[in-house]
């Protein structure tokens, strides 16, 4: 508890200052491990797919709120690899190719 | 008693097993979102997600196979110990006030662009990364959150029936913090995880949420 207490304390003295360089600094590194973490996805879909014995193929495609959302449908039918995330256009034109 | 003892599950390959017996596990030390809460050694709460971290990374290289977990994997199990006041979940109340001061702070200090950019993330690593880039788990040994893992089972789209998976993850800032180690060897438990995992991997749609 007495950690949390100077916690709050030093908020409301306003000692947690934040610079912009700070958050812009953080939102520049998130937007990396964002990008980062699609390829990531990306080569978990195809992987696991593979592992499946999926056919690798792109059986739905839906763009909404500027997110894709990604289906593949093994030979069985009856499992869907699937994520939502941002993506560029030219990346997503990768993955129907692979 | 003013002290915590939490039990942790950390997930690892077979060939790591020995060295960290022997000298204790290796700190990550990145600031990178991967490590979001902080530098530490990452603990599972459940079992089931040290059997399903271990999967997964079996899955990617393509060698899963019930023998394989137990031949190339390996879970150790952990007797953690420190002061109470020294461990912050920051999925409790207190851990959300946190967060919501933390919050609160930075999209007052940014500029109309960043707050046009601020508003777009709702990914809690994102906060709780800055939160500990800002020292904010500085005085804390222990750092625990929740996540709710949803599984939606197959053609059933209503919502009241989602599972929920709560799947919490540890971090230990030292390991002196911790007690003993030694290799989980319950097998007829990892036996029925495994099956129930892979079951729910290839039959379920899974999607991980930060609630």
């Amino acid at each position: 508890m007495r950690f949390f207490k100077k916690i709050l304390k030093k908020f409301a003295r306003d000692e947690y200052i934040i610079t912009e360089s700070e958050i812009e600094k953080q939102l520049n590194a998130y937007d990396e491990y964002k990008k980062s973490n699609i390829e990531e996805s990306t080569i978990m879909i195809n992987k696991n797919c593979q592992f499946n014995e999926i056919t690798n193929q792109v059986s739905n495609q839906i763009y909404k709120d500027n997110k894709y959302r990604v289906s593949i449908k093994n030979k069985y039918n009856n499992y869907e690899c699937y994520n939502d995330y941002d993506m560029e256009e030219d990346l997503w034109t990768s993955i129907k190719a692979s | 008693m003013n002290e915590e003892t939490l039990i942790g599950y950390h997930a690892t390959k077979k060939k790591n097993e020995k060295n960290i017996l022997k000298n204790g596990f290796k700190i990550s030390n990145s600031n990178s979102f991967h490590h979001w809460l902080g530098n530490g050694i990452y603990f599972w709460k459940d079992t089931y997600y040290a059997v399903e971290w271990n999967i997964i990374d079996l899955e990617k290289n393509g060698i899963l196979t019930q023998k394989n977990i137990f031949n190339k994997y390996t879970i150790l199990e952990a007797i953690i110990k420190t002061e109470k006041d020294k461990v912050i979940n920051l999925s409790s109340p207190k851990g959300t006030i946190m967060f919501e001061r933390f919050k609160e702070n930075v999209i007052n200090s940014a500029n109309t662009e960043q707050k046009e950019r601020l508003r777009e993330i709702n990914d809690d690593i994102f906060w709780v990364n800055f939160m500990s880039q800002k020292g904010l788990f500085n005085k804390y040994n222990i750092i625990i959150a929740n996540y709710n893992k949803i599984i939606k089972k197959e053609n059933n789209n209503k919502t009241t029936d989602f599972i929920k998976y709560e799947q919490t993850q540890i971090c230990v800032k030292s390991n002196d913090l911790i007690e003993s180690v030694s290799i989980y060897n319950d097998k007829k438990e990892i036996k029925e995880l495994y099956k129930i995992i892979k079951d729910n991997r290839r039959n379920q749609k899974v999607k991980e949420v930060a609630v």
